[in-house]
């Protein structure tokens, strides 16, 4: 009677045991996909946060080449440079009519 | 041995019950501070700008762009040098190398009151600063002194449409807003909206990941494309200020629409400001004269009167004027001719080409005080056009049933009735486009990210009939050939148009010498590509609209022939 008793507490000892098992090695699954997705997103914040600073920058070369290109536009400053350069405006237009005849002699 | 167990006791009791109240000090009582200023250095919140939009000209060429500039600030606390010593620095970069050592001195009395403040921890001392300067400073490596991103508006073409575009200046919270013109008055789309982010930072100021934050994504100003023409506008500009020069005015407008659509092509005014600058521009400048200023047109106001009574029916082109043998008697008042010279069974169409005071009273008076309010109504005098720049005035039209017999015959020839310059070349271009009023409109589209809307032309109402607009574009052509600015007028080019010369009234009676004068026109005439008001405030050289307005018109229409390709007929 003793022995079989004693072989039953042994077995549900060793129950007990691979249960606590099961949990302790789940608990551990768990911790190191938490561990390993903190790592991973973490990681992909950096690369986040590396490109908005590289977004950034480039917006604001881009706003200024912007500015840049409206200062370049300028139809003041293109007929300022022409007068400097010596360009003068045309002030006597002289209209022309091209017969028909001369169209033909052309040819 | 028990005493010292019991002593050991005792002393640990003590040191613990003493830790709990001083943790019970610093996480409750102190908690909520301690918290706050902690929160300061992990928590940055920022407003994130939103770009002000453009302003583009018909061919998506800038007018109005947006730049990068610089506020420079001083965190008192920080500051190691002396305010004296801070501001000598300063002064001369933030003045200019060219200015004069008394402005650079001022600059320096300036910056050490700022620096010396007490009781201020952030102070402002130098708005709209270059890159070039800010990168000067950032050499001299002076503690306390930083920079903050601003954002500063570029108008690529200095002056020019000055009045037309406005300018954008501060509101008392300090933002930025714009007054005047376009920027006036789209102010709200073009300004869009900030945006607002809130994120923890750790001590190298690198985002915390994994932590929520706030934000709110700023919405971008949205871009207008204007009707502008840019060679037009160029155009006007400098052939206005050669005109102003030369017959010694004291200002004036020169205004360039599309008379189907009621675009406006250019529109210029005389004395100017540089939206760029314009705090260095007293208020009487920003007020644009063509939009907000009125005037007695004189006899360009003919042409709507002799349009009226045509279309009335009560007179045609051939009927004979019964009082132009001389001057005419209303009341205590002689209403003479300009030059004095009468014509007498004068037809309508001699009415118009000598600008005949005599015989537009008979018109006025054929049409009556009714039928005459009725079309000046029609034609939108005494109303705002509704031109989409901002601070456009409307001068009343006194009611009908107080004019008497002398306001009647004086509005037959544009005194005693007021118009701003947009309404009066509003009105004109009814004329030009078969007789329908169409509302003046400045921007063509509106575009924003990935989209555009179209702003269509707003037709007002049909003043005249087309048979009517014909016969007064007829009356207007003789007059630009025969009249009295004949010797301006271009050989072959179809031209329409009308000079006016007004009197200006001065505290109950009209000047002697000082004239508005005006020219308006519009060509080809049969198909009207542009119709153009030229004004010009109080000419010295002479007074009379046939010696200045109508040859300054014909030097800006040279230019417009040309690049309108409008060819002159055999």
């Amino acid at each position: 009677m003793k022995k079989r008793s004693g072989n039953l507490f042994k077995k549900e000892k060793k129950g007990v045991s691979n249960k606590k098992h099961l949990v302790w090695l789940f608990v551990s699954f768990f911790i190191a996909i938490q561990v390993f997705f903190t790592i991973y997103a973490s990681t992909k914040h950096s690369q986040v946060v590396v490109l908005e600073q590289e977004k950034e920058k480039l917006s604001k070369e881009n706003y200024k080449i912007q500015e840049e290109l409206a200062r370049a536009s300028s139809l003041t400053k293109i007929e300022e440079k022409a007068q400097e350069l010596g360009f003068k405006k045309a002030e006597d237009t002289l209209y022309v009519k091209v017969d028909d005849v001369f169209v033909g002699t052309i040819r | 041995m028990q005493l010292r167990l019991k002593l050991l006791t005792i002393f640990f009791i003590i040191g613990f019950t003493a830790l709990i109240a001083r943790l019970f000090f610093w996480q409750i009582y102190k908690g909520k501070e301690l918290s706050a200023s902690a929160r300061v250095q992990y928590r940055v919140s920022s407003k994130i700008l939103a770009p002000r939009g453009e302003i583009l000209s018909s061919d998506d060429s800038w007018l109005a762009s947006s730049g990068e500039s610089w506020l420079v600030y001083a965190q008192l606390p920080d500051v190691k040098l002396s305010p004296k010593r801070i501001a000598e620095k300063l002064a001369p970069l933030f003045v200019g190398d060219e200015k004069p050592r008394q402005e650079v001195l001022s600059e320096i009395d300036r910056l050490t009151t700022l620096l010396s403040k007490k009781d201020v921890v952030w102070v402002p001392l130098k708005q709209r600063l270059t890159p070039e300067v800010k990168k000067r400073i950032e050499t001299l490596d002076i503690e306390g002194i930083g920079f903050e991103a601003e954002e500063v508006r570029v108008y690529p073409e200095a002056s020019s449409a000055a009045h037309l575009l406005g300018f954008v200046g501060k509101d008392d919270q300090g933002d930025n807003v714009g007054y005047f013109g376009l920027e006036g008055y789209y102010d709200f789309v073009l300004s869009g909206k900030p945006g607002f982010l809130s994120r923890e930072k750790d001590a190298l100021g690198v985002p915390i990941p994994l932590e929520a934050g706030r934000l709110v994504a700023a919405i971008e100003g949205v871009d207008l494309i204007t009707h502008i023409e840019k060679g037009v506008q160029l155009a006007l500009e400098k052939r206005l200020l050669e005109g102003v020069s030369k017959y010694g005015a004291s200002g004036g407008v020169a205004i360039v629409l599309e008379p189907k659509t009621g675009a406006v092509l250019g529109m210029s005014s005389y004395p100017s400001y540089d939206p760029a600058t314009y705090w260095q521009f007293g208020d009487a400048f920003f007020l644009n004269p063509a939009i907000s200023s009125s005037f007695e047109p004189g006899s360009v106001f003919k042409v709507l009167v002799m349009a009226a009574a045509l279309d009335a029916g009560v007179v045609t082109s051939n009927t004979k004027c019964d009082n132009c043998s001389g001057p005419v008697v209303i009341d205590k008042y002689i209403i003479e001719t300009w030059n004095q010279v009468y014509n007498p069974d004068s037809s309508m169409v001699d009415v118009i080409v000598n600008s005949d005071n005599v015989g537009m009273v008979f018109v006025s008076r054929k049409l009556g005080k009714e039928l005459l309010y009725k079309y000046l109504q029609a034609f939108g005098i005494g109303e705002p056009t509704g031109i989409d720049l901002q601070g456009e005035a409307s001068p009343r039209l006194r009611e009908e049933k107080s004019w008497g017999v002398i306001d009647l015959a004086t509005a037959g020839f544009g005194q005693g009735v007021a118009v701003t310059p947009i309404q009066m070349i509003t009105a004109i271009s009814a004329v030009a486009n078969d007789g329908v009023l169409v509302k003046p409109q400045v921007v063509d589209k509106i575009s924003g990210e990935g989209w555009e809307e179209d702003i269509k032309p707003v037709k007002i109402r049909k003043v005249i009939s087309k048979k009517t607009a014909s016969k007064i574009t007829g009356m207007m052509v003789e007059a630009a050939m025969k009249g009295e600015a004949k010797w301006t007028h271009m050989r072959g080019f179809k031209v329409a148009g009308k000079t006016g010369t007004a009197q200006i009234p001065i505290e109950g009676h009209y000047e002697a010498e000082k004239t508005i004068a005006s020219f308006v026109g519009f060509a080809p005439y049969d198909k009207p590509k542009f119709v153009m008001l030229v004004t010009l405030q109080g000419p010295t050289s002479s007074p009379w609209a046939s010696e200045t307005a109508a040859p300054l018109w014909y030097s800006i229409a040279r230019d417009l022939f040309v690049y309108f390709g409008i060819q002159p007929e055999n």
